[in-house]
């Protein structure tokens, strides 16, 4: 994460009207709130969305963003609520279709015959919303836990664990025969 | 991998197509754009007319209670009653078709 004082001056310039703190603002946030969003929605092409929406809903809120060096975690919370809200109703969608099956699990059953991006959705499939969250804001995001343990309002022990065991489960569930597989996809 | 390596998140990093993903803030910070930009006289006239005629319904309620609250009070009939033992006793009785006629006319009821 870029440092707190740019992330205060942004969020500041943005409350001010000033367009191009927006996209600075999207530039370094864009991607946590995708990463956050996929934690709870388990397809990356909803999570896209979802993280987009939610931007936009914090950006046009942001003049009720009292405390600027708390904006990421502020942001997060608009995203999670979009994104339980997205799975709502996705599940209301899916519930004809997939026989009341968890979204998640239809994914990650989809991804039995699919590539390393599928493999990756189901290893996460097997992790819990916190440890999703811990291990794609830590390993994608480069988050300290420092930062995960502000955002997610845990603390930084809490952070660790669940960055180990996710790593751990992840590991487990990507194979080394799965790993050189998908490194021949690559190629 | 070894137990403190971290996983390779790469194929899920919407940044990996760098020309999408350029695409997508673009996308983002127009759209907020577009959601601050003052809207034309018409929409915004819409936009307005809801809130006024919840205030105008309001208004409307406001008024027509208190109306019904100022409406003149009724005299009670101990009055009717002490004004009749005073025609009595100066030997001033109506005809009691004229009293019907009074009361009636006293309770609105003609």
């Amino acid at each position: 994460m870029v440092d707190k004082e740019a992330v205060v001056a942004l969020v500041l310039r943005a409350q001010g009207g000033e367009k191009t703190a927006f996209s600075g603002l999207a530039r370094v946030f864009l991607r946590a709130c995708y990463s956050v969003a996929l934690a709870i929605v388990g397809r990356p092409a909803d999570a896209e969305d979802v993280a987009q929406d939610a931007f936009v809903v914090a950006l046009e809120r942001i003049g009720d963003c009292r405390h600027p060096e708390r904006f990421a975690g502020w942001l997060l919370q608009i995203v999670r609520n979009q994104a339980r809200n997205w799975l709502d109703r996705r599940r209301l969608r899916d519930v004809a279709s997939h026989d009341k099956m968890p979204p998640i699990a239809v994914e990650a059953r989809q991804a039995e015959r699919a590539g390393l991006k599928e493999r990756l959705v189901e290893a996460l499939s097997k992790l819990s919303e916190a440890q999703r969250e811990v291990v794609l804001l830590h390993d994608l995001e480069e988050w300290t836990h420092l930062e995960i343990s502000q955002v997610l309002g845990i603390s930084e022990v809490m952070s660790r664990q669940h960055l180990f065991l996710a790593r751990r489960i992840l590991r487990g569930q990507l194979e080394p025969e799965t790993v050189a597989k998908v490194v021949h996809e690559r190629r | 991998m070894s137990e403190g390596e971290k996983i390779d998140f790469e194929a899920l990093d919407p940044t990996r197509d760098a020309q999408r993903w350029e695409r997508m803030l673009s996308s983002v910070t127009e759209r907020v754009h577009a959601h601050r930009r003052p809207r034309s006289i018409p929409l915004q006239l819409v936009s307005w007319a809801r809130p006024t005629l919840a205030i105008a319904a309001s208004l409307a309620l406001v008024v027509w209670i208190g109306a019904l609250l100022a409406r003149p009070t009724q005299p009670q009939p101990t009055e009717l009653a002490q004004a009749m033992s005073q025609w009595l006793e100066k030997g001033d009785a109506h005809a009691a078709e004229q009293l019907i006629e009074v009361m009636g006319d006293t309770y609105g009821y003609r």
